[in-house]
């Protein structure tokens, strides 16, 4: 929830962002380098800046399944 | 200014960055905002990195993903053809050919140069809470990284 929303935020500012769970792949890594006590677990990276317009990647929007591939309403 | 809809809708993946900087302010403001997202608990706690802190973690990043593969638990089978796809697209889109392996290669390797972002994070939550406290677990975010 607080992730999508800070995207959502970041989005409305023209800042591309990219969450990242590959990051979390080298956990002690990212601990060692950044301090990360061994309380916290990590979820993820998250990568923030002005998107590239040469990037044609950076066009992509994904598509999405219709709403019915997910979404049941129980109604009787 | 994006009304709701269409920020949703304009979000998506960046995976290359300009080196130009990201303003503080900017993402201070985004941040205040992102507090406001639901939550019983707040149990979200992130840690950024920029310039010289984020040059050394990307350097470090990249050289252990040389040395050896992220641990990163496999998708469910069911789920795997999401990332297929997802795949096929980025590289297509990347124009870089199923067979090129140099570049598929160096393209992967991005992912630990953060797509050379200039304002890189790391989104963390205490060890003993569980997904129904974090509600932070995008399903797509596993879709980010592709082996």
């Amino acid at each position: 929830m607080f992730l999508q929303t800070l995207l959502l935020a970041l989005t409305e500012r023209d800042l591309g962002s990219c969450v990242e769970v590959s990051i979390a792949g080298y956990p002690e890594i990212v601990r060692a380098q950044l301090g990360i006590p061994a309380q916290l677990s990590i979820l993820c990276g998250l990568a923030v800046g002005y998107p590239d317009p040469e990037f044609a990647a950076n066009k992509l929007h994904v598509g999405r399944e219709p709403i019915g591939e997910n979404v049941v309403f129980l109604d009787s | 200014m994006l009304d709701l809809d269409q920020a949703i809708k304009e979000r998506h993946s960046t995976r290359m960055f300009l080196p130009q900087p990201v303003p503080r302010e900017l993402v201070n403001e985004a941040l205040v905002l992102a507090q406001y997202a639901h939550s019983n608990i707040q149990p979200w706690h992130l840690v950024f990195a920029s310039e010289a802190a984020r040059d050394r973690l990307v350097a470090a990043l990249v050289d252990e993903a040389k040395r050896r593969p992220p641990n990163i638990p496999p998708l469910p089978p069911s789920f795997q053809h999401f990332r297929s796809e997802l795949g096929a697209q980025v590289y297509g889109a990347m124009g870089i050919a199923r067979e090129d392996a140099a570049a598929h290669a160096a393209a992967v390797l991005r992912n630990w140069e953060f797509f050379r972002a200039p304002l890189t994070g790391v989104v963390c939550m205490h060890r003993d809470l569980g997904p129904p406290d974090a509600l932070v677990w995008e399903c797509s975010c596993k879709l980010c990284y592709w082996p």
